[in-house]
């Protein structure tokens, strides 16, 4: 689904991604982890396009991201972005923020996009906050809302970076449960985390980066066991020795 | 131009000292700064009723405050022009009826924003005060108003910009400083306004521009050592 | 004192139809001011944020100028000065239509443009600059963005401060008596002028300064309050 090639970034003089290969199948869950720093929220921001690569390759099933026929909106509104922060707007209400994209991207009318929007907000638990402004709920009902935004056009892939890293512990649960109940769902889902136990349950793949180089890339069973790369025991037991 | 400043730049100066009245860019800064010296303490004044205790002192603060934003300045200044020589018996020259007027007019607006300072600070300040047995009078003036006053300092050096353009409207009431000195070269010169009030404008701009520079200036050397967050909206 | 208050003369026939005359060239004055300076602030506010370094720097030295210069010598630039560069043809025609009024909303709305426009400035420059990467992330264009997004934050968050500029333009008004402009506080002038009954005349001008400044700042908070950003 998700193929990067030789991929390389520069931000000016520092290099933070170094010839990344890796494929993201389709409907498989792949969680990217490894140490600040280390590249793995740049490069999820590369499959659609907010962060630009200077050498390589990304196809999104099967097309260059970068090529000359593609609408960089319409790639985007094809993939669902879940930011750390929620990033909702303030000045629309829940139900309003699910809407937007349904409103000024598939120009539907109100009395059309509604009904759509209170069925993800349903999905995602929020029916009753649809009035809401994003100030007056909890960040864990704020990022599902957010998750709820980027789902409501339908598209192919979920990326999350880092999505409960910003929320407060009691919050985390509610959110990795609606990724949970997402990722059965059959939807291709790259998912920048910390939450190990989560990565454990839920992922297909882990990706281990480091430095900018994709240094192991194992299936759960492999990625916790004694077999996985130096880099990656040495990481797992200072995640664990926290918590 | 150059012409002008040439032939008036005395004038513009000090106005006709030492043959009259002190006028001109001399006049204009004396003004400005008796003001601000007098609304100080009246200021501070009206800050410290308005942030305090709710009862009729607060109640009458916000009153003056409150009406003194709903009048024009203007208007002030023709009430302390024609009121005061009545109010108080004998006529009066005109730059004390301004500064009265201005000193009214600020007393409200730099009162707002030492308010702001005051409010601005931690609370845990007159709790450590009260918790050293400080009373009113010493906790105030000596821990919550050396601290707001010196956050709030880029905006009092604001207000002397604002005072400083406040003052040309003296000239409506034939008050010698700049602007009105300025008219009068116009009435002499008739055919260069263009050129005389762009002097007038330049020699204003001048001024504001490098006091609002340094506010600026300090506003970034307060913020490193300023207790407390302030924040105070644009006042006119 | 001595002063024997008077209001039924200052009220009454052609004092009366002064005080109303003032009153409605006072406000003429302040709408077409407004109007124009905010529809000038924003189109100030665009071009200052096209990445251009001199058109941002024309207009950021626009705005200096009309910040650092006190509002009554703009209007004696444009009343005396303006006048200058004008042929003389076309000097006479303005004089017989009243050519103050115009000088006075041309000075006022340029003044507060230069105002407004740093409100919005200001108000655009709050925005956390992840709302933009949000907007585009759904699939949005950059215009699509400003306009469902950036922008209906942007003019809540400046509110306050345009509302704030909309009562300093009101008392700005003032300032066109200087240049003969017949409005509220030049007619008070006026009629103590002709009737000597200082308190009156001047008291029902401040008194209607007042009441519309008043109602300016009940109805200005009020709407800060219904479009207030709360970001959390």
């Amino acid at each position: 689904m998700i193929e990067f090639q030789n991929v390389s970034k520069w931000f000016g003089a520092l290099q933070v991604l170094r010839d990344v290969n890796a494929t993201v199948a389709k409907g498989t869950t792949t969680v990217l982890c490894g140490p600040s720093g280390s590249g793995k929220s740049t490069l999820i921001r590369t499959v659609n396009r907010l962060e630009p690569i200077q050498k390589g390759q990304i196809t999104l099933a099967g097309r260059d991201i970068y090529a000359k026929d593609v609408d960089v909106n319409v790639l985007r509104s094809g993939i669902g972005f879940v930011f750390q922060q929620f990033n909702l707007f303030p000045h629309l209400s829940v139900v309003e923020n699910v809407m937007l994209p349904l409103l000024r991207i598939r120009e539907r009318s109100r009395a059309q996009a509604r009904p759509v929007a209170m069925q993800m907000l349903e999905r995602v638990g929020l029916a009753d906050k649809a009035n809401s402004l994003p100030a007056d709920i909890s960040g864990g009902q704020s990022q599902r809302v957010a998750i709820a935004r980027s789902l409501i056009l339908k598209p192919e892939v979920l990326v999350l970076d880092e999505p409960t890293s910003a929320l407060d512990p009691e919050m985390v649960g509610e959110v990795l449960k609606l990724l949970r109940e997402l990722s059965a769902d059959g939807i291709t889902m790259m998912c920048v985390t910390h939450e190990m136990g989560f990565a454990r349950e839920v992922a297909d793949r882990i990706w281990f980066l480091r430095n900018g180089t994709l240094t192991f890339d194992a299936e759960p069973a492999q990625f916790f066991s004694d077999e996985a790369h130096q880099d990656v025991r040495n990481f797992l037991s200072a995640v664990r020795k926290n918590h | 131009m150059l012409e002008i400043i040439q032939e008036y730049w005395l004038l513009l100066l000090i106005g006709e000292y030492p043959h009259g009245k002190l006028g001109g860019l001399a006049m204009t800064l004396i003004i400005s700064f008796v003001s601000l010296i007098v609304t100080f303490p009246c200021a501070v004044l009206i800050a410290l009723a308005r942030t305090g205790k709710p009862g009729i002192i607060q109640t009458i603060a916000n009153g003056f405050v409150h009406s003194v934003r709903a009048i024009p300045l203007l208007m002030l200044i023709f009430w302390a022009y024609f009121a005061l020589p009545m109010i108080i018996g004998f006529p009066i020259d005109a730059v004390f009826t301004l500064i009265v007027a201005i000193v009214i007019y600020q007393t409200a607006y730099l009162g707002e924003i030492i308010a702001a300072g005051i409010v601005g600070l931690p609370k845990g300040q007159r709790e450590a005060a009260a918790a050293l047995g400080l009373g009113y009078i010493p906790t105030t003036f000596k821990v919550i108003l050396p601290q707001a006053i010196f956050n709030v300092i880029p905006g009092i050096v604001n207000q002397l910009t604002t005072i400083i353009k406040e003052s040309s409207l003296g000239s409506i009431i034939a008050v010698s400083e700049l602007s009105y000195v300025m008219l009068q070269v116009n009435s002499n010169e008739v055919t260069k306004p263009l050129q005389i009030f762009g002097i007038l404008a330049a020699v204003y701009f001048v001024l504001c521009f490098s006091l609002s520079q340094a506010t600026n200036w300090l506003e970034r050397r307060i913020s490193a050592r300023r207790t407390g967050q302030v924040i105070v909206e644009a006042v006119a | 004192m001595g002063y024997q208050f008077d209001f039924g003369r200052v009220l009454q026939g052609e004092y009366l139809q002064l005080i109303l005359e003032g009153l409605q060239a006072t406000m003429v004055v302040f709408v077409f001011s407004w109007i124009i300076g905010l529809v000038l602030a924003v189109a100030l506010t665009v071009v200052r944020a096209i990445e251009f370094k001199p058109t941002q720097f024309l207009v950021a030295a626009f705005v200096e100028y009309h910040r650092n210069v006190p509002m009554l010598i703009q209007l004696f630039v444009w009343y005396f000065g303006f006048a200058v560069i004008l042929p003389d043809s076309v000097n006479d025609y303005l004089n017989d239509v009243g050519a103050e009024i115009g000088y006075a909303i041309v000075a006022l709305a340029l003044n507060k443009a230069a105002y407004m426009s740093e409100d919005f400035r200001s108000g655009l420059r709050s925005i956390h600059p992840a709302q933009m990467e949000a907007a585009r992330s759904i699939g949005l264009t950059y215009l699509g963005a400003m306009c469902w997004v950036i922008l209906p934050q942007a003019w809540r968050l400046a509110l306050p401060a345009l509302l704030g500029q909309t009562l300093i333009l009101f008392k700005g008004t003032s300032l066109a008596a200087a240049i003969g402009v017949a409005e509220l506080s030049y007619q008070a002038r006026y009629i103590e002028e002709q009737s000597f009954r200082i308190f009156e005349a001047y008291g029902i001008a401040t008194a209607i300064y007042m009441i519309i400044s008043f109602a300016i700042m009940w109805l200005s908070s009020i709407l800060s309050k219904r479009y207030e950003l709360r970001v959390k």
